[in-house]
């Protein structure tokens, strides 16, 4: 079962259409096979990314987890276009052309301090040319949507870490892409502060249903939000594991930790994941 | 044995008591409001001691006139002497040299400085070229551009143009360069256009280190008004102060000092306004 999606790797990718109407099944938004990304560095050829394969259907909440350092960001950043990869195929495939294909989350604080929230959460609208009036309405729908109302016109050094990562969700939402990636987005925030995003989180995407990539070091957290959880290898990272989340939803992050079938899963990725995160980690396990 | 001696108190316990301080906290010469008066007393002070000292004979007038007929000076400059002789003519010569040239240099150094912190191959070209010129003492240019200019205004512009150039060139391309790389990848995840990249991340972003060289470039842009006008003018703050030298009218020297400190002051407060106004989200920061 977990090995499924795997074995689905190896097959020659038909052409979306049709593969949507022949399965019952989704159809596959982000597709990776055989990705590598090596540089030059100063003891020779350094390899980040090995042989990574994966596949995220429309529709899907993909969490990958990974030890620090194994190369997740730069994964994510391949998919987004910021990096490159040097070996291997990377296909995006659109639904709606009317849509930007992906927005990103990033880790840091990257929303821009010399703009209001409202101007940061228009920003990718204000891009693509989308009218005043419609960006208003839509800068505002976010904005409420993330607990902001009383913060349109607070600048970032006014905010907490926290209410800036909700308005960098706001932006990212605001903008209305196909494919959401996100890059260990609360990482840096207190545990409360943490499972309130999260809930978050859950709550606008349930209501939209877009196709996310979600990175992170966390299990409590890809099991929380995920569909289905990819374990990375410390570096060179490679996927090892590939572990669907059947969790009810809609989700209580709260309610859900407590959950006999929470432990379950818990305890199975931490299983996979602790060989990778341990002193002698730089030898994989999977061929 | 004779350490347990020592310390008599041993076994007792020594409240220590730390009674409220009331709103305030401070005693009165500790506090924003006694620092002000201060700020303002001391300068008075000084000069009344100035003042008390030449009328005493301890100072020389010949150097130092009692700031009393400094002020008549500066009276009589305002009000009384003809027009091209009054220091208000001066003050607009000089200002309208010192904007123009400023203006012609602040521009291009910061289109260019963000162009150089934007494009590598650009900055990898200029940089040797500003890198060998900018450490030349702008005044030793002064006869170059006399030469080059002639002796009227643009001689003026020409050199404080070059002086304010180059500080703001280099301020402007070091805080484009130093702007995280991460809000250029923002702008390139949402597909911001090339215009959209230059006017909303790479000017906002380096807007403070922009004005830190305009600040730089100011007090050039003064330095050079001066020079230049001791030189070649017959007009103008320099030439006011140089001529009092030459006809030894002290009293005019420091009226034209006076002035030039005045102007620094106000420009400078200036810039505070107008950065406060353009870079709010600085404002509490």
């Amino acid at each position: 079962m977990i090995a499924a999606s795997l074995l689905g790797v190896g097959a020659p990718s038909e052409a979306p259409a049709q593969r949507s109407h022949a399965q019952d099944e989704p159809a596959l938004h982000l597709s990776i096979e055989g990705l590598s990304k090596r540089f030059i560095g100063a003891d020779g050829v350094l390899t980040a990314l090995d042989n990574v394969s994966l596949q995220v259907r429309r529709g899907e909440f993909c969490c990958i987890v990974g030890p620090s350092g194994c190369g997740k960001t730069t994964l994510l950043r391949i998919v987004a276009g910021l990096d490159t990869h040097t070996e291997g195929r990377l296909e995006l495939r659109r639904y709606d052309s009317t849509k930007p294909l992906d927005a990103m989350v990033f880790q840091e604080q990257s929303i821009f301090p010399w703009m209001n929230v409202e101007a940061n959460v228009a920003f990718g609208l204000d891009m693509r040319g989308v009218g005043k009036a419609e960006s208003r309405d839509i800068v505002s729908y976010y904005i409420d949507k993330v607990g902001l109302g009383a913060f349109r016109k607070a600048y970032p050094h006014q905010l907490s870490g926290g209410m800036k990562q909700r308005v960098s969700i706001a932006r990212a939402f605001a903008n209305d892409p196909e494919i959401l990636l996100m890059d260990e987005p609360f990482a840096a925030l207190d545990e409360q502060t943490k499972s309130l995003l999260q809930e978050e989180l859950l709550r606008i995407w349930e209501g939209s249903k877009k196709t996310v990539l979600f990175i992170t070091h966390s299990i409590d957290e890809a099991i929380v939000l995920s569909d289905r959880t990819l374990i990375m290898t410390a570096r060179p990272g490679r996927i090892k594991t590939d572990m669907p989340i059947a969790l009810p939803r809609p989700r209580k992050v709260f309610e859900l930790r407590g959950m006999p079938a929470y432990s379950e899963l818990s305890g199975r990725l931490w299983a996979q994941l602790r060989t990778e995160v341990g002193p002698s980690s730089s030898t994989g396990t999977q061929p | 044995m004779s350490d347990a001696v020592a310390r008599p108190l041993r076994g007792l316990v020594q409240p220590i008591v730390r009674p409220a301080r009331g709103l305030s906290g401070h005693p009165w010469y500790r506090t924003r409001a006694a620092e002000r008066v201060v700020a303002v007393i001391a300068p008075l002070v000084l000069l009344g001691l100035w003042e008390a000292l030449v009328r005493l004979g301890l100072l020389d007038a010949r150097f130092f006139p009692a700031p009393s007929s400094i002020g008549g000076t500066f009276y009589y400059l305002t009000f009384e002497a003809p027009w091209q002789r009054s220091l208000a003519y001066n003050l607009l010569v000089s200002l309208s040299r010192v904007a123009m040239g400023f203006l012609i240099g602040a521009i291009p150094g910061v289109v260019i400085g963000i162009v150089m912190g934007l494009v590598p191959l650009v900055r990898a070209a200029m940089q040797p070229i500003i890198g060998a010129i900018f450490p030349i003492p702008k005044v030793a240019i002064l006869p170059l551009i006399m030469l080059i200019f002639g002796l009227g205004e643009e001689s003026k512009w020409a050199i404080i143009g070059i002086g304010v150039f180059f500080q703001v060139v280099i301020a402007t391309a070091a805080g484009v360069a130093t702007i995280d790389r991460i809000y250029f990848d923002v702008g390139k995840n949402f597909r911001a256009s090339r215009r959209a990249t230059f006017l909303r991340i790479a000017l906002p972003g380096a807007l403070s280190t922009v004005f830190a060289g305009l600040r730089l470039g100011w007090g050039m842009a003064l330095l050079l008004l001066v020079t230049a006008e001791m030189v070649s003018s017959n007009e103008g703050i320099g030439n006011l102060i140089w001529r009092a030298w030459q006809t030894l009218a002290v009293e005019d020297m420091y009226v034209g000092l006076v002035t030039i400190a005045f102007i620094g002051i106000v420009s400078f407060w200036l810039f505070d306004l107008v950065e406060a106004k353009l870079l709010p989200w600085r404002r509490a920061s």
